[in-house]
């Protein structure tokens, strides 16, 4: 039976997008708030969704709530906190087992959607406002992550450089905040942007797997009962200006490995073409940077590329040795210009469009993926399935690309290097 | 040819297994509905095995540190200096590769021409060409490599906490070897270590997904290169109960320091294994899972946060241990709270509701793991290296017919604080 994909809108700012696929044994749910991003609300917008997945009116306790769910057999409730472009969204998911398979049939499916739903829309309240334990321990959390953010070299190095990439747009801002930010966030405080949140912000709702005709009526009426107004309306497509220069920062960490990370910027709104480009360059193992600056040169151990279109930003990532940066830079500023001249033969384009219709079609095999990639569709407006991404891809043409390739400039260059002078091996 | 088909009327799966005259097991399950195929072709081969024997020689050879990750980066090379990853590349096939302890496995991914894909898995797994320089080559990459492991706290602290529990066992050897002992590996090192464990009767292809079974066996007829038995023989040292450390402390850039507390006990094999497997796992979750008592006093009293984690490390009849690992402020309080613990439920018993949801936890688990089609794939390859005769779906009868009382009566075994060892990774400051 083939997938269906359906989209309706259910209430003021509120859209329920409903992929069915019979194949599956479990379904997959997520709601959330999608806001604008900005550096006093995004830590809160994190914390309010960890809050909201501590406890619930039904359940008051994280313990119990944890109960709940692990005798939905194992059903996983999760928090959804996450930056697309200049857009937060912040929400909760649950992922449960259908009915169908479990021990007797028991019906597990209204009661999974339910608790997803008292935790989002009926949390356990202490004076008109979050529990203050759980806003302590979540807060307290939020403190340990945003020190533990050094911890992942990769990661952090990455935030680094969206600061500079990014600086002055949202997307510089970080979802944690800082040490006393997080400090000094009140219970009150907390309440109120969740009241906004519920009231004001877009709502989206994406269910996948299969049988839904019982727990749709169930979303359907809480939406209902929510009172909506002055819903905030949000762009996803902001692409980031060019700097009049190519700026350059190197910072130093103990590390053993060097993480240097370009950004290049273009005005380019063929997200398709682009993303052909940028797999060419530098998105499959047998890219231009793959198979020349890693393999042939043996200059570093990961580089790649990855584009974003909401920003309109190509952004290549490598580990190198500290002796290799300049030698690296340059290498991977040679083969960006060999895709602007052309160099490249038409077997390497239709290899990386194979490459990508894989990736695209593959979506269509997991829950969590399908979901994630008819939200990605819906930040641009667009519903396509992955096969009729493919076929766009499949429509490419070489010139498109080299075309497409040329619109990038060198925006910010960035590197987190080590503090001994000279690293010990190549 | 012989075939079996293993089936699971509960969860509504099978999939087959059938025994190839050149030697090589094949597992494929075919998944109604599915577009993807995942692949593995896997060697029971890893970085312990570093001492062997085979009919071609005498004697047992000791070969260095991470060679067997060494050899899984070469064999992407061919004699005619094309990339595997070029020929994939034109199938559409998204390829890699992986090394564990006990395992190394070449796999592909794709949704269109797996049969090409499935000709090329084969063909350049079972064609090795090793030359001086294209072994020198790789010297730079895999030093990048272990440099950047390096850089993971997490994964620093887990290595240290090895090497504090194991005194002799190979497994507190870094699967990556070290930047020195890769220097020693040659050409000839690498074709010894490919005829011993590149042997089809030591190896295993385990295919799921949108296939044909006959399909499958008439590219593997038709690919395979039918080898001898060599009799291989690995060699083991001697592993004391006792651990080696049983606290080690290093530093690193670290924000909040990570811990990781093992627990070192015998591996059995068979079904005596998947049932120690299991109970492990369980008595894991009574002692500081999500909905144990300890884990929600530590979580509210700021001592852990949800970054903690456990999981059993283990490796049929070479090791295994039980891990709990996290950040906190202070490790050492964490520690003793869990042994503490330990002795609560030696002698107040497990709670048996919590005991009986935890069944419905991996059951439920069970279910949504094969949703997936790459899980479904590896899970055939490793249930049918690691666990002998069991089979993926026989762990549904063991968790159901497991009493409160036997896990009990494993505490001992399972969680001996005498046979612990702590590793701590914190800031330098």
């Amino acid at each position: 039976m083939p997938i269906s994909y359906k989209r309706s809108v259910i209430g003021e700012g509120i859209a329920l997008t409903e992929i069915t696929d019979v194949k599956f044994k479990s379904n997959y749910i997520s709601v959330s708030f999608v806001s604008p991003v900005d550096a006093k609300n995004a830590p809160l917008n994190t914390l309010v969704a960890e809050i909201l997945a501590s406890s619930n009116r039904s359940n008051p306790s994280l313990s119990e709530l944890t109960k709940s769910l692990a005798y939905l057999y194992g059903a996983v409730l999760s928090t959804r906190s996450r930056r697309v472009g200049d857009i937060q969204e912040n929400g909760l998911s649950i992922e449960y087992i259908c009915d169908d398979y479990t021990i007797g049939k028991e019906n597990i499916s209204v009661k999974a959607v339910r608790t997803l739903l008292d935790c989002l829309f009926d949390p356990q309240l202490e004076n008109d406002a979050f529990c203050e334990k759980y806003v302590e321990m979540r807060k307290k959390e939020l403190e340990d992550n945003i020190r533990a953010e050094i911890n992942d070299k990769f990661g952090y190095s990455m935030r680094r450089a969206r600061e500079i990439i990014y600086k002055n747009e949202p997307s510089s801002v970080s979802m944690l905040g800082t040490i006393e930010n997080a400090r000094s966030i009140t219970p009150q405080q907390l309440y109120d942007r969740y009241i906004s949140l519920i009231t004001s912000s877009r709502i989206e709702i994406t269910m996948c797997g299969r049988d839904f005709d019982a727990v749709r009526p169930v979303i359907e009426e809480a939406m209902k009962k929510l009172e909506r107004k002055n819903i905030i309306e949000v762009s996803y497509q902001n692409l980031s200006a060019l700097k009049a220069q190519t700026e350059r920062k190197t910072e130093t960490l103990d590390v053993n490995q060097c993480k240097m990370i370009m950004a290049f910027k273009s005005p380019c709104k063929d997200v398709y073409v682009a993303k052909v480009f940028a797999a060419v360059l530098g998105g499959t193992p047998f890219s231009k940077l793959f198979s020349n600056v890693r393999e042939k040169m043996s200059l570093c151990y990961y580089c790649s590329a990855a584009y974003s279109d909401l920003k309109g930003t190509l952004v290549v990532s490598s580990g190198v040795s500290k002796e290799n940066i300049e030698i690296a830079e340059k290498a991977i500023l040679d083969q960006l210009q060999a895709l602007k001249n052309g160099e490249f033969t038409d077997q390497e384009l239709e290899n990386a469009e194979n490459y990508l219709c894989t990736g695209f079609k593959s979506n269509n095999d997991s829950i969590y993926r399908m979901a994630e990639y008819y939200i990605a569709q819906n930040t641009r407006g667009t519903a396509y399935t992955p096969e009729q991404v493919c076929d766009f891809f499949r429509s490419i043409t070489r010139q498109q690309v080299i075309d497409c390739a040329n619109t990038f400039e060198y925006d910010t260059f960035y590197v987190m290097q080590s503090q001994q002078e000279v690293s010990d091996n190549g | 040819m012989d075939k079996q088909i293993i089936s699971s009327a509960q969860l509504d799966e099978q999939y087959t297994i059938v025994h190839h005259p050149s030697g090589l097991d094949i597992m494929m399950w075919k998944k109604e509905g599915f577009s993807t195929v995942e692949a593995l072709f896997g060697t029971k081969y890893g970085s312990i095995n570093n001492c062997f024997k085979t009919d071609a020689a005498e004697d047992f050879i000791k070969v260095p540190d991470g060679i067997a990750h060494y050899l899984e980066h070469k064999l992407f090379e061919s004699d005619d200096n094309s990339s595997v990853f070029d020929q994939y590349a034109q199938t559409g096939a998204s390829a890699n590769a992986f090394t564990s302890t006990d395992i190394t496995a070449y796999l592909f991914s794709c949704t269109d021409n797996y049969e090409q894909s499935l000709e090329i898995l084969l063909d350049f797994v079972q064609s090795p060409y090793f030359t001086k320089e294209n072994v020198d080559k790789e010297q730079g990459i895999i030093a990048q490599e272990i440099k950047m492991g390096d850089d993971s706290p997490t994964r620093k602290c887990f290595k240290n906490l090895l090497k504090a529990l194991y005194k002799n066992n190979p497994v507190r050897i870094d699967v990556a070897g070290t930047v020195e002992s890769i220097a020693e590996i040659t050409p000839e090192l690498l074709y010894q270590c490919y005829n011993a464990f590149y042997n089809l009767h030591n190896m295993t292809l385990s295919i799921a997904g949108n296939i044909d079974e006959q399909t499958v066996l008439d590219i593997c007829d038709k690919k395979l290169k039918p080898s001898s038995d060599m009799h291989l023989q690995t060699r083991f040292p001697e592993e004391p109960d006792e651990v080696c450390e049983s606290r080690v402390c290093d530093s690193a850039s670290v924000g909040l320091p990570v811990f990781c507390l093992g627990f070192k006990t015998q591996s059995p094999s068979g079904k005596e294994y998947v049932k120690k497997s299991v109970i492990a796992a369980m008595l894991l979750e009574q002692l500081i899972g999500q909905t144990s008592p300890l884990y929600n006093s530590l979580l509210e009293e700021g001592l852990i946060n949800s970054a903690l984690g456990t999981f059993v490390y283990t490796s049929s009849e070479r090791y295994f241990c039980c891990i709990i690992e996290g950040e906190s402020k202070d490790p050492d309080e964490v520690a003793r709270r869990i042994f503490a613990e330990i002795e609560r439920l030696k002698t107040e018993g497990l709670d048996k509701e919590a005991f009986e949801t935890d069944k419905r936890v991996r059951y439920g688990e069970k279910v949504s793991s094969i949703n997936d089609v790459k899980a479904c794939a590896d899970a055939m390859l490793y249930y049918h290296f690691d666990c002998g005769d069991v089979t993926l779906f026989d762990d549904l009868d063991i968790i159901a017919s497991l009493s409160a009382k036997e896990c009990e009566d494993m505490i001992d075994d399972l969680f001996s604080v005498k046979r612990s060892s702590i590793s701590i990774v914190q800031s330098k400051e």
